[in-house]
């Protein structure tokens, strides 16, 4: 019996170990996207208000952004 | 568009990924600051004493030295209460929170709208303006309270009523102004009978101790009208 409750013990600090270090990584993902989409958003909101205009150089530097993104999604999905 | 009164103070943007930078860079010279920029903490520090910015504009993890650690030294070592913007992906309430104690004067979490910034940055200035009266245009700086004017980091000798008319050109930077008032603005209670003639020939010395720091011609004449500062 006490090895039953020993056993629990232990398994039950374990999901909070796993429960603790995935909402750490869930914190540092979400952190990582932010400077990804402040460029997109950001550069694109000036397009939009014509504050800048579009060229090749910037849509390639744009998408190098959202590619940034497209890398981290594919980590989650490895992740999970 | 930005009120007169902002153009030509300057702003320290502090940031290490080089397209936000670029992107804030672009918002604010077209508003009319005078632009610097930082890449790292260590950089953010030499240029925060050695330029004395009207405002900060601060993200928070940098290379080097935190931003978390340079407010704190802009706070407590360098006891200036210039405005601090943070700039930052920490977005938890704790971490905003924090940013406030530290001495933030506002914070502005990533992703944010560069034209939201913008007017932020003028709100922080509007509460905050008298504690700057420097003006700075391309590398030209006139420090009111100190009595100084520098271009690119030479100090100009000038007299006191060619301090008073260079600070005047520079408060309408761009405006065309008649010698009348020009001497309106040096002489607010007409204290003083000057003639044209007079400014004219204190406008001849300040351009000629202009030139001897730079080949940028500052102060252009509009003829039959008066003179104009350009940044």
């Amino acid at each position: 019996m006490k090895e039953l409750i020993d056993n629990f013990k232990a398994m039950s600090g374990t999901i909070i170990s796993v429960q603790h270090h995935r909402d750490e990584m869930l914190r540092d993902i979400a952190h990582e996207l932010r400077t990804p989409l402040t460029n997109i958003n950001g550069y694109l909101e000036a397009l939009q208000n014509g504050v800048i205009d579009g060229d090749p150089e910037l849509f390639g530097s744009l998408l190098e952004e959202s590619h940034k993104i497209t890398r981290m999604v594919e980590l989650i999905i490895k992740a999970l | 568009m930005i009120p007169k009164s902002l153009i030509g103070k300057t702003v320290l943007v502090v940031e290490d990924d080089p397209k936000i930078l670029h992107l804030v860079k672009i918002y604010l010279s077209r508003e009319g600051y005078e632009v610097s920029e930082a890449v790292n903490g260590w950089e953010a520090k030499d240029k925060i004493k050695q330029l004395d910015p009207c405002i900060l504009i601060l993200d928070l993890m940098l290379p080097g030295i935190s931003g978390e650690e340079i407010c704190r030294w802009v706070r407590e070592e360098l006891k200036s209460m210039m405005p601090i913007i943070m700039l930052t992906a920490k977005a938890a309430e704790k971490d905003r929170i924090q940013g406030f104690k530290l001495g933030a004067d506002d914070y502005v979490v990533k992703p944010f709208s560069p034209a939201e910034l913008m007017v932020r940055i003028e709100a922080v200035l509007r509460r905050t303006a008298s504690r700057c009266g420097k003006l700075s245009f391309t590398g030209f700086t006139i420090k009111p309270a100190k009595g100084e004017a520098w271009i690119n980091g030479e100090q100009l000798d000038l007299t006191h009523f060619e301090f008073k008319l260079l600070h005047t050109f520079m408060q309408h930077p761009d405006q065309v102004l008649s010698r009348e008032q020009i001497l309106t603005f040096i002489y607010k209670n007409n204290e003083k009978s000057v003639s044209d003639r007079t400014i004219d020939v204190h406008i001849k010395h300040l351009r000629e101790k202009i030139k001897g720091k730079t080949p940028k011609d500052y102060i252009q004449t509009v003829r039959g009208m008066g003179y104009k500062f350009v940044g």
